[in-house]
């Protein structure tokens, strides 16, 4: 589904990004892990089209980004680490705002809609406008705009930063839904316990490097992620 | 600690100034270029007093009305601080961004109050300074003050900005007070604004009159008793002491109370939950739009719910109305006068200049790609082409200034008693500029962004794109007036076709970049 290609990407002279191969299938979900600066936000970003990159390629269901990047930013759905939204706009018009860039039927907006803005309690705040929003609140709206359209990828940056617990559940409850109906999901994070629990695949990256990937029990056998995870912080790359 | 709390409100003040994009400390070239524009404008409007109140001072010295150079320059310098003033104070006082911050430290609130108002006044005398220093040394040179006069001069110097600071500072609250209590504070603001707008061109049209009539033979001698501006001038002029008590107690008074009320409230008011009116979410079907209409709404959302988008970017539309107003009153009377000295062919090119130039201050396409900043990954990330979202914010612009236009246009067709065929090459030929307007706008927008704003006002009047469209804007209209005249004597409707060829070529060079170098550029916005 997410087929990435020896991206490399450079600022000026640090490479954020060095040669990263990746293949996300369909059906899996795939957790993105690493430190600070470590080049996550800067892969996610390429993969939606946010950032040009210098060498390599990626391909979702198998459209280049670099050559028909709106094809496929139909396919995927992207979640920033932090969803600034249009504050002037209530929480209803931005998803109407979202749903009618992505061609979403009236009927089915309305049916999802209403699923999730009751799934994530925010359906009374709807009409409010976004700039009284809390960040969670954001954070939720943000995820039902994601939602809205039915896609095929999912791609987050820290989606459970800021959620309150129910939320959290509820989400990763959607995420499964979403691969098994044979979608993917590719998310960073820094939860180790939560990438470990609901992830098929992982992938660790370090100074713009992929240091492992593969499927969980591959990666961790039978320490803990965070075990595993600061051993191979610790080693020189 | 209070110098402390001085000193970070001018640092800030001055970081703004000296700050290029991305936060860095613009180059020393950029800091020269931003010094000799300030020195510029500030000498340019110093040297512009001056020649007034020289010519003022020539005209009364000597006469019972030499009082009267000091009574306008009060009043300008009234007017200047206030209109100047009250806004800024509202940002300054209730919505400056650090309030939560400083307010969470064991700082007295008393102490943050007192640096914002000793800020604020401090940059009244600046404003002040335009205008009073001139004055004061014209009527030095021209008329001269007696000992007392001299005293009660500087004496007042000091106290004006008291006055308007202390006026502006209860309408800011009051302004504050209004919005947090009612659901659309866009339209209230944008009203009050007005209002003040209004007070501000009548002022400047009294002022203009007075300069421009013979001031000799007028009777001024009732300004002499005016409230504030007469006392003021008496005061300085003659020395007199009971006008410079009653001058004195008009600043004192409100300044104290302004201070009592807002100083005892000021603590309150920042940490006053702000009501606002809940909006009830009810759910239906909501209206679905395509892809294209549904970017312009947004756009057309972001404009409507800015105040402050609305009255710097669209003031243009206010001027079009007030320049159309302005040629009913004065060219339509003399209108016979002008076709029987045979020079009817100048009247079409009257009302198009003036609807033109007006259109030229209109800059809703200049900012709006600055004005995405933090949101702009959601257009980025979206399936929509670049080229779209480019035209969507050119058409936003034309959605809300061409009506006016063409309103005014016709209106001025028809004041002017023009014939049809001139009325509709006006119409054409403005709403060519008007499209050209937002092309261009969006062009600067897209090529000079500026992402490095806190406050979305920074995005809204700094930066090339806005300047390049705004004079850009007006040398360009100034030119396409100037193609028009030289056709006029030919046929106005032909320099109108031409105009209109001219802008639509321009428009047309703007689209087909969009199409192309221009996606790339959007694709690679804050990368």
């Amino acid at each position: 589904m997410i087929d990435i290609r020896n991206l490399t990407k450079t600022y000026g002279q640090k490479k954020a990004v060095d040669n990263l191969t990746l293949h996300i299938g369909a059906g899996e979900m795939y957790a993105f892990i690493g430190h600070n600066g470590a080049g996550k936000t800067t892969t996610i970003k390429s993969i939606c089209g946010l950032l040009d990159f210098d060498e390599g390629a990626i391909y979702v269901d198998g459209v280049s980004i670099k050559d028909n990047p709106i094809e496929c930013k139909r396919k995927i759905a992207y979640l920033p680490d932090n969803p600034d939204l249009y504050d002037f706009m209530s929480g209803i018009k931005y998803l109407n705002f979202i749903a009618n860039i992505f061609g979403v039927s009236r009927e089915d907006r309305f049916e999802r809609i209403k699923k999730y803005g009751e799934m994530f309690d925010i359906t009374k705040d709807l009409g409010q406008p976004i700039s009284s929003y809390s960040h969670g609140m954001k954070q939720k709206l943000a995820i039902i705009s994601a939602l809205i359209h039915e896609p095929k990828v999912l791609i987050m940056d820290e989606p459970f930063v800021g959620l309150d617990p129910k939320a959290t559940f509820l989400l990763k409850e959607e995420m499964k839904r979403i691969c098994d109906n044979g979608g993917a999901i590719f998310f960073s994070t820094h939860v180790l316990d939560v990438a470990e629990k609901i992830c098929d695949k992982l992938a660790i990256i370090k100074n713009g490097k992929l240091i492992r990937s593969g499927s969980m029990d591959e990666i961790k056998g039978d320490e803990s992620l965070e075990s595993v995870f600061l051993e191979l912080e610790d080693t020189n790359v | 600690m209070f110098k402390l709390l001085l000193k970070t409100r001018f640092q800030m003040f001055f970081a703004s100034m000296t700050q290029g994009k991305k936060g860095k400390n613009r180059t020393t070239g950029g800091k020269i270029g931003m010094t000799i524009l300030f020195a510029f404008l500030g000498l340019y409007v110093t040297f512009a007093m001056a020649a007034l109140f020289i010519s003022m001072n020539l005209a009364l010295a000597g006469t019972e009305n030499e009082f009267f150079p000091l009574a306008l320059a009060l009043l300008i310098t009234l007017t200047l601080t206030l209109f100047g003033s009250i806004f800024p104070t509202k940002t300054q006082i209730f919505d400056s961004k650090d309030n939560e911050l400083l307010i969470s430290m064991p700082i007295p609130p008393k102490y943050i109050f007192i640096s914002r108002l000793v800020f604020l006044l401090i940059i009244n005398y600046l404003l002040e300074s335009i205008v009073l220093v001139p004055a004061i040394i014209c009527f030095a040179i021209f008329t001269g003050f007696t000992l007392m006069g001299f005293i009660f001069t500087l004496l007042v110097f000091i106290l004006v900005p008291f006055l308007t600071l202390s006026v502006s500072s209860l309408l800011a609250w009051l302004i504050s007070l209004i919005a947090s209590k009612i659901k659309n504070k866009t339209f209230v603001t944008v009203f009050l604004f007005a209002i003040f707008f209004g007070a501000y061109m009548f002022g400047a049209g009294m002022i203009g009159s007075f300069s421009e009539s013979d001031i000799v033979t007028v009777d001024l001698s009732g300004f002499k008793n005016a409230p504030v501006i007469g006392w003021g001038a008496r005061a300085m002029t003659y020395g007199e002491a009971v006008p410079f008590l009653l001058f004195l107690l008009c600043c004192i008074a409100p300044a104290i109370l302004a201070y009592l009320l807002l100083n005892r409230s000021f603590i309150k008011i920042l940490t006053t939950k702000k009501g606002s009116v809940r909006v009830k979410y009810k759910e239906k079907n909501e209206k679905v739009s395509g892809m294209f209409m549904t970017l312009v709404k947004k756009e057309m959302k972001r404009f409507a719910t800015s105040s402050a988008y609305i009255l710097n970017e669209g003031m243009g539309i206010l001027m079009v109305i007030i320049f159309t107003i302005m040629i009913c009153v004065t060219v339509v009377p003399i209108k016979q006068d002008i076709i029987d000295t045979g020079m009817d062919f100048i009247l079409p090119l009257i009302g198009f200049g003036v609807v033109a130039f007006g259109s030229s201050m209109i800059m809703i396409s200049a900012p709006s790609i600055s004005l995405e900043d933090k949101n702009l990954w959601i257009l980025q990330s979206l399936p929509v082409h670049p080229h779209s979202v480019l035209l969507a914010k050119v058409c936003c612009h034309i959605i809300i200034s061409l009506p006016a236009c063409i309103v005014s246009c016709i209106i001025l067709g028809v004041a002017l008693g023009l014939s049809v065929l001139d009325t509709a090459a006006i119409i054409i030929a403005t709403s060519a500029l008007v499209v050209f307007g937002a092309y261009f706008g969006m062009f600067l927008g897209l090529c000079f962004p500026k992402f490095d704003w806190q406050n979305e006002n920074v995005a809204l009047k700094q930066g090339f794109a806005i300047f390049g469209a705004m004079f850009g804007g007006m040398i360009w209209c100034s030119l396409m007036v100037g193609v028009a005249l030289l056709m006029s004597f030919i046929s106005f409707a032909l320099g109108a076709l031409i105009v209109t060829l001219i802008n639509g070529a321009a428009c047309f060079g703007i689209h087909t970049y969009f199409h192309r170098g221009g996606e790339r550029r959007f694709a690679l916005l804050k990368q």
